[in-house]
């Protein structure tokens, strides 16, 4: 077979693979950059066949370089980078190593489209690898063999394992200069004030109470403010202008914006949260009593109290959805029954017709669950509307009318000692000690500065934690879990004040 | 059965294994995380 002829073959070969592997990156990177990725897919399919149409009719030296570094760029850029390490060794060797150690991560998964787009990238680029090759060889302008060629891909392919498994582990790295910075990010303005502001005192009284440790602690406090979408400049800040070496935070909606940001960082991120996927098991955990947890103890109090009907009347909002989820999960195992569901957007001010609504289904008890201004506003009406037969899992804690829930029991955090709660109280007069969270804040700085006390890295020491003695009581891990887990108690507002029952 | 064919029947096999085997890894996690969760150019 003449040169030319061989040439055209490879070279046809070698531009479906270029094209095929231009679609999966295209795909891949949809995920990635969005619509750009059209741009980019566009770039890869295009050029590469106008060079090698330009080389077909001209035989000209420029086309061809030019088409062989478009190869070698989509064989090393995407194919080895974006297919090999980031998809390939991340899949497959990330996950067996994080089976086999707790000092290796568990890999961040993606969607079955981004995951297998990824895999094709790779596999593309080894097609791409072998027909670019083959043109090159055509034209008789390499020398080295087939054993070579084989004999040096498998060689970097090993130094590529070899390098993965190396940055992939977390090694302890002593903190510069003594000093352990931890971040503090909770909003301490808007709806969240109340928990925020407890939340930054129950950290920093944990700060306070360290006693002989061999590094010394700072708190980089800062207020992420309602908004999740504002939170994430002063997540970034945070991390890549302070330093942080580890991240304490609190409210659900903002620690999923802080989850991506720990993991990139590769410190760990202990979140006072209930929304349990943000806890990966890797460098971010969740650290309060679950929705599960507190529906269980909720029904099982319910039917010591001999209630059959309930009406719930809730707030739409991500913890509290998943709070009446786990809820109706417990009702219906246990057969009692929801006589009334009604939910509320929070700029609602009448409650009469929903309290009507729930009145002629005529429950036992409301389940009542909201924030601020919508609770109490709630409580008002329900109040006015001679209905005090009112339970709810943590709501009334964060009342800033708790008098309005005189007589309503609801689930909440345990609390090991309620002399912690007084302590918190004399030293922090002006400051409510929301029950929900504050153990939970104070026990997480303690399990990082454990973790820095002891030399080890402190996502592994969270990772391979199991079990925690704190001040809520003894929170439980299981193994490659992110969620530590404990049991709620229930409360009932006496008086006009928060009172432990059992 | 050729050679060729042989060995593109085992290449075309082992895509398929490997293409199965991700997609049990995807389906073994059901928390799947935005792969885009944190804008390219941040630093720490």
């Amino acid at each position: 077979m003449s040169t030319d002829i061989r040439t055209h073959q490879c070279g046809r070969l070698s531009l479906v693979s270029v094209t095929l592997t231009a679609m999966a990156i295209t795909v891949n990177h949809l995920y990635t950059i969005g619509p750009a990725a059209y741009a980019l897919g566009a770039i890869l399919v295009v050029l590469p066949a106008a060079l090698l149409l330009w080389f077909n009719r001209t035989a000209g030296r420029i086309a061809f370089v030019g088409y062989v570094l478009m190869s070698v760029w989509i064989v090393v850029g995407f194919g080895a980078m974006k297919g090999f390490w980031g998809t390939a060794l991340r899949l497959f060797l990330g996950t067996f190593l994080s089976r086999l150690s707790a000092s290796f991560p568990k890999p961040p998964i993606g969607t079955l489209g981004f995951e297998l787009s990824g895999m094709l990238t790779f596999i593309g680029g080894l097609f791409v690898l072998y027909y670019a090759y083959k043109l090159v060889e055509a034209q008789r302008v390499v020398t080295h063999t087939r054993a070579r060629l084989a004999i040096s891909a498998v060689l970097i392919a090993a130094t590529m394992v070899g390098a993965y498994v190396y940055n992939d582990r977390d090694k302890w790295v002593a903190p510069r200069n003594g000093v352990v910075k931890i971040g503090v990010i909770v909003p301490t303005t808007g709806p969240y004030a109340i928990l925020g502001n407890s939340f930054v005192k129950a950290v920093e009284m944990a700060k306070e109470d360290l006693k002989d440790t061999k590094y010394r602690y700072e708190l980089v406090i800062r207020d992420s403010g309602p908004d999740p979408i504002k939170a994430k400049d002063a997540i970034q800040k945070m991390i890549a202008e302070d330093k942080i070496d580890a991240i304490v935070g609190g409210i659900s909606l903002i620690g999923q914006m802080t989850k991506p940001y720990a993991r990139a960082a590769r410190i760990p991120h202990l979140c006072v949260c209930t929304v349990t996927s943000i806890g990966d098991g890797a460098y971010n955990f969740t650290n309060i009593p679950s929705p599960q947890a507190e529906g269980a103890l909720w029904v099982r109090e319910a039917k010591r109290r001999g209630i059959e009907r309930f009406a719930l009347i809730t707030q739409d909002y991500p913890s509290i959805n998943n709070h009446v989820k786990a809820l109706k999960t417990e009702a219906a195992r246990a057969g009692l029954v929801v006589a009334d569901e009604q939910t509320f957007e929070a700029d609602i001010t009448d409650f009469r017709p929903t309290i009507s609504r729930a009145e002629a289904s005529r429950p036992d008890v409301y389940y009542v669950e909201a924030l601020n201004p919508g609770l109490d506003r709630l409580a008002q009406q329900l109040s006015d509307a001679g209905v005090h037969n009112v339970a709810s899992v943590v709501a009334p804690s964060l009342s800033e009318r708790p008098d309005l829930f005189e007589g309503a029991w609801y689930t909440d955090s345990n609390l090991r000692e309620l002399a912690f709660k007084k302590r918190f109280e004399d030293k922090y007069p002006g400051t409510r000690f929301a029950t929900h969270m504050m153990p939970y804040a104070y026990d997480s700085v303690n399990m990082i500065v454990a973790a820095f006390e002891r030399g080890e890295n402190p996502a592994v020491y969270l990772r391979n934690m199991q079990t925690y003695e704190g001040t809520a009581g003894t929170l439980m891990k299981e193994p490659s879990s992110g969620n530590f887990g404990s049991t709620p108690a229930v409360w009932v507002i006496k008086d006009g004040k928060p009172m432990l029952m059992h | 059965m050729s050679m060729k064919t042989f060995i593109r029947v085992v290449v075309a096999l082992i895509i398929a294994a490997v293409l199965g085997a991700t997609y049990l890894i995807v389906s073994a996690n059901p928390d799947a995380t935005s792969p885009s969760g944190v804008p390219s150019g941040f630093v720490h």
